[in-house]
């Protein structure tokens, strides 16, 4: 038998080395504040704002905020959005 | 999403069927392996509102239990291996002769997500070590953080990946100013495009002659006199799959793909070029040696071999030009641009006639009008925000004004990158090409 030994080239990941949890959840969404973060991609506007109606069906008191994109939310969007908000649905991707 | 749970708010993702497993990764390389995503089974794009909604109702019980109920086990098993979590640690393939041995490896870490789908060339610390040799930096020197993945690049695992694509020590110096010039504009959803994104390796300076890199016939092409630029863009696409994660399915969700994935590197026929070379033109002096990498889409020949004036020439580029649906829809003649690669032939009429680079750029950008309605293909049926961007004075235009207006493919004549390459005959090239790209100088070059 002949041993023929490699190294590894695969990276080690920034995420895995620096891990956050979740959040608490709350129990109920009733009197929060639910911000929509749309991506800018057709149709994702649509299903957040959906999202959003269904839920205030659903819920004493909800409040909705929705926020448009661009991809990758800038910082001060993303800071805005944070300050109004206690719960949040965002899209991704296509 | 991940920011908002990162900063203490429960949050969710809207993500379609097929595209869990890139959420769960993505998730993972920001720092949040327990993202919480919601799935609707289909790409939202070219749904219609009513199954559009249609779809959020059957995924809202999921929707309230991922933002009322404590995070349970995530549901998307994010593959052990996917990401690495270990630094170079030797590995061992065992076989009757050394011949089976490496066909098992080629077999194993093409299974984990770790090859181009070509046999790779094995990375012995024998043959990384050499490697190293290329370059004054240390092994574990971290040139950067390279989006997608978050992948962290050291040298040495940069050296690893080059090794693999079959590069030479002083091919090393190339991929580590490459890594860095990718670094240097990518944000975090990087090359994760459901579009054919490839990466172009532009090579400027004394290091195309000392390297071998092909910058004439058939630079772009297979065989022996570009096998240096086929490793170099070879290592480029392995450093994105090794170190960025930036994976088939998972963090490069491209629909259908392209040849051009698997390598494209250039040099500049600087010699043949009757205007200051790309680096020069980028601000470097002349004897510097940099390399520049364009996230490149669309491929179009811009063949002309009967006009012998700069109209004549230019005009066949505008219309191939103006051919390339890249601009069609969605933001695309705001964010697209064009690298025209002009072969010697054609730069050489160019220049009997004194054309510098600008006049070419505007010249083609002129002639390169089309009818306002092809590009509004899709304007109108995108939301009334997003038209509200780039459009609402058009939308807000008579129709009659609107039936006649032309408007150039790119928003600006300074969306045509200019670079000459090739051997002597009437066919450039072009590739439309997304957002930002760096061009780095190549350093801490040891001569091996």
């Amino acid at each position: 038998m002949t041993d023929l030994i490699v190294l590894n080239p695969e990276a080690i990941s920034d995420g895995d080395l620096n891990v956050t949890p979740l959040a608490d959840r709350p129990t109920s969404l009733d009197g929060l504040r639910l911000g929509l973060l749309w991506n800018d991609k057709r149709g994702g506007d649509t299903a957040l704002k959906h999202f959003g109606k269904l839920f205030q069906e659903r819920y004493k008191d909800l409040t909705v905020n929705f926020y448009q994109g661009p991809r990758g939310y800038p910082d001060d969007l993303l800071d805005k959005a944070f300050e109004e908000n206690d719960i949040f649905i965002g899209s991704t991707g296509d | 999403m991940v920011k908002m749970e990162q900063r203490g708010k429960p949050a969710a993702a809207v993500v379609s069927g097929g595209f869990e497993e890139d959420a769960a990764i993505t998730g993972r390389v920001l720092g949040l392996p327990d993202l919480q995503y919601i799935t609707v089974p289909d790409v939202l794009t070219g749904l219609p509102d009513e199954l559009i909604c249609s779809q959020v109702e059957d995924a809202l019980e999921e929707a309230n239990e991922i933002l009322t109920s404590p995070p349970g086990a995530p549901r998307v098993r994010i593959g052990e291996g996917l990401t690495g979590r270990e630094p170079a640690a030797p590995e061992t393939f065992s076989g009757e002769d050394v011949m089976v041995a490496w066909e098992a490896m080629n077999n194993e870490w093409l299974s984990r997500g770790w090859a181009d789908g070509f046999p790779l060339i094995a990375p012995t610390p024998e043959k990384v070590a050499a490697a190293l040799r290329g370059t004054s930096l240390a092994p574990d020197h971290v040139v950067g953080i390279l989006p997608p993945g978050r992948g962290i690049a050291t040298v040495e695992k940069i050296a690893i990946n080059c090794v693999m694509a079959g590069c030479e020590p002083a091919h090393l110096p190339v991929m580590i100013a490459a890594v860095k010039a990718v670094i240097a504009v990518a944000g975090p959803g990087y090359d994760m495009s459901t579009s054919a994104d490839a990466p172009l390796l532009i090579v400027n300076g004394p290091i195309v002659k000392e390297l071998g890199i092909n910058s004439e016939r058939a630079a772009l092409g297979p065989g022996v006199q570009s096998r240096v630029n086929i490793v170099l863009g070879r290592a480029m696409r392995l450093i994105k799959m090794n170190i960025g994660f930036n994976r088939p399915g998972v963090m490069d969700m491209d629909t259908i793909g392209a040849p051009t994935k698997f390598s494209m590197c250039i040099g500049e026929n600087e010699e043949k070029s009757p205007w200051d070379p790309w680096h020069v033109e980028h601000g470097f002096d002349e004897d510097k040696s940099t390399v520049a990498v364009l996230n490149i889409r669309n491929q179009k020949e811009l063949a002309d071999m009967f006009n012998t004036t700069p109209e004549g020439v230019l005009d066949t580029f505008a219309f191939g030009l103006s051919v390339t649906p890249e601009h069609y829809g969605y933001y695309g003649r705001h964010q697209c641009s064009y690298l025209l690669m002009i072969s010697p032939e054609h730069a050489s009429i160019l220049e009997r006639y004194g054309w510098d680079k600008e006049s070419v750029r505007r010249y083609v950008w002129h002639r390169s009008e089309i009818p306002a309605a092809r590009h509004t293909n899709q304007i109108e049926l995108m939301h009334k925000d997003v038209q509200g961007k780039h459009w609402q004075w058009y939308l807000n235009m008579p129709q009659e004004q609107k039936e006649r207006l032309m408007l150039p493919v790119v928003e600006t004549p300074d969306r045509y990158k200019i670079v000459v390459v090739g051997g002597v005959t009437g066919k450039s090239l072009s590739y439309s090409f997304m957002g930002a790209y760096s061009t780095t100088e190549i350093t801490d070059r040891v001569a091996v």
